[in-house]
């Protein structure tokens, strides 16, 4: 009885939570089976550990949190073959869907190159405020910084997207 | 910093590519399987406490009386042992300081028995000094003087 309502926890869990996280991880990583591999270790971990989220105050930040933590740790193990899917797989590795748009389609190819160029730790806190939708003091509570440095991040980050991007903006536009 | 511009707006509003379906019953099972396997560790680690207690129990609990009375005497026999030897010592350390050992009594009564078989010793006859004429008391004193 009791494994069972584990069971259909985690896959509440799963269904609440996944796609962001899948989204962040994909962004961060650029790699789509480093994602998963994360994704699952997340999950796998939070079978375990189920007394975790309980304490937690906000659960997709702590879950964010915990993805985060391990993204990093993969990344660091996997550090040549990270380079070389973010230099040769941007299609492939993009966080966003297909457009039928061919406009649209090159502005968000661009986009997704754009973001690979940017440093790992501008990339997290440009994807948790514009698609998470996180304040600059919860992006600074899941990637464990100050507010400060959370906003200065961002602002570096989007200056370099806005640059890179104004000539497909201004033409979509 | 809060108030957006239109171009965060415009990437905002790009979706996300979806996670991929099939994903799901993998990622899940891994999970379901990792917290099967902790908990089967956990009730493992339970059962081999339990079953070393219940062994215990099986061994001791018929006859606990027995057991403590066991106990019982083994701390009487430890008591009496500890007893006797601070009163052996302190009595060795009352006792007068020991006598002449026999022995040297026994080489001295040998020694003497040794004088006794052998005899008394001859004593060396003492060279008898010259008898010479008395002189006159007036003389005996004076250097003799030879010419």
């Amino acid at each position: 009885m009791e494994t069972m309502a584990a069971d259909i926890e985690l896959e509440r869990l799963y269904d609440e939570h996944a796609q962001a996280l899948f989204a962040f991880l994909l962004n961060f990583t650029r790699d789509p089976d480093d994602t998963r591999d994360v994704l699952q270790e997340v999950f796998v971990k939070l079978a375990r550990q189920p007394a975790a989220l309980r304490e937690a105050r906000d659960e997709r930040a702590f879950l964010i949190r915990l993805a985060h933590n391990a993204a990093i740790d993969l990344m660091r193990r996997r550090g040549a073959r990270h380079e070389h899917h973010e230099r040769f797989g941007l299609e492939h590795n993009s966080p966003f869907a297909a457009a039928p748009d061919p406009d649209e389609a090159a502005f968000r190819a661009e986009l997704a190159a754009a973001l690979g160029d940017l440093p790992p730790d501008q990339r997290a806190v440009v994807h948790l405020k514009l698609w998470e939708g996180l304040t600059f003091e919860q992006i600074a509570e899941v990637l464990d910084l100050s507010p400060n440095t959370a906003a200065s991040r961002y602002r570096y980050g989007l200056d370099k997207l806005r640059a890179r991007l104004r000539p497909l903006y201004e033409e979509i536009k | 910093m809060n108030r957006e511009d239109p171009f965060e707006r415009r990437l905002r509003s790009q979706p996300l590519r979806p996670v991929p379906p099939n994903w799901r019953e993998g990622i899940l099972q891994s999970a379901r399987t990792a917290a099967r396997s902790q908990q089967a560790q956990s009730v493992a680690q339970v059962g081999g406490w339990a079953r070393l207690r219940a062994l215990l129990e099986a061994w001791l609990w018929p006859h606990p009386r027995v057991w403590a009375g066991l106990a019982g005497v083994w701390c009487v026999i430890l008591g009496l042992s500890l007893a006797s030897r601070e009163s052996s010592l302190s009595e060795l350390a009352n006792l007068p300081p020991p006598k002449a050992p026999p022995m040297r009594e026994l080489l001295r009564y040998q020694a003497q028995l040794l004088v006794e078989l052998a005899g008394p010793a001859e004593k060396p006859v003492a060279e008898r000094p010259k008898s010479a004429a008395p002189k006159p008391r007036s003389e005996s004193g004076r250097p003799t003087m030879n010419t």
